[in-house]
């Protein structure tokens, strides 16, 4: 058991339709399976509204992905970034794939697995969420199309601001 | 220690206490029953359906009961309690916890 917290410092999400491929930067992050047996719960969500100016209605989702993401996953630097929660961490034989830049293939939001609705106003709003038992937490398995690759992202319909949050995961 | 239920729970909150907020037409327009209009700030527990696992978020202005499973000691949620006034109880195989507790 490893927990680690992928962060971004400041971002703003672009708005992507479900089944729409994303592109560099357009979502706050992708998590994929470090293995076709790698299992990935995720444990807390928080998400500041950082938009200076004007109201920014921010409809982050959290989903499953249609299309699994290939290749390497990056933040960009210095803005993104992906560390382990206890110094005492044992380094992981798969690490867990995450970032919004892949090297190879980007990913699709599915349209019918749809997990949390974050949904903000960027402008002041702040959304929380953190689950308490190990059974609260959504998970994602291996690197299967659906079940191994995850996604926090801007649905359409909004006008998406600036903002900053982190991600608590934990793989076994 | 004495064991309380709330010590399951878990958490969710948006503030829009400084922010212009989602209106209730903007919250349906993305499939979202959590409304957070501007000016407020909407903090709640969650629980876990023992039956179904889904993730519910406690209404806090609910005045009517929640459903109860005494064969498992846990809340569930009101699909499932529908189900369990029809005599679909819980049992190892659809419960979550008596699962759990059978292993």
């Amino acid at each position: 058991m490893a927990r680690r917290i992928a962060s971004q410092t400041t971002m703003t999400p672009a708005a992507v339709a479900d089944t729409v491929s994303f592109t560099t930067g357009q979502a706050f992050a992708f998590w994929r399976g470090g293995s076709t047996t790698q299992l990935v719960r995720f444990w807390e969500i928080s998400i500041s509204g950082q938009a200076a100016s004007s109201s920014s209605p921010t409809f982050m989702l959290f989903s499953r992905n249609s299309l699994a993401s290939a290749g390497a996953l990056s933040f960009t630097a210095a803005v993104g970034n992906d560390s382990f929660m206890d110094p005492f961490t044992a380094a992981l034989a798969a690490i867990t794939p995450v970032g919004n830049i892949a090297a190879t293939t980007y990913p699709q939001r599915d349209t019918a697995n749809h997990l949390m609705n974050c949904s903000l106003n960027a402008f002041g709003g702040v959304f929380f969420w953190r689950a308490n038992r190990v059974e609260e937490c959504p998970a994602l398995y291996g690197t299967a199309v659906t079940l191994g690759d995850i996604s926090l992202s801007c649905s359409t319909g909004g006008t998406p601001g600036a903002i900053g949050g982190h991600v608590i995961y934990e793989t076994s | 220690m004495v064991f309380s239920k709330r010590s399951l729970e878990g958490y969710v909150e948006v503030d829009h206490s400084n922010s212009p907020g989602i209106s209730a037409e903007q919250a349906k327009s993305v499939g979202s029953k959590l409304v957070a209009p501007g000016g407020t700030v909407f903090k709640s527990p969650t629980m876990m359906c023992s039956k179904c696992q889904y993730t519910i978020i406690l209404n806090p202005d609910r005045s009517c009961s929640r459903g109860y499973c005494r064969k498992c000691d846990h809340d569930i949620c009101d699909r499932c309690s529908l189900l369990l006034k029809l005599g679909h109880g819980c049992s190892s195989e659809t419960c979550w916890h008596m699962r759990l507790a059978s292993l």
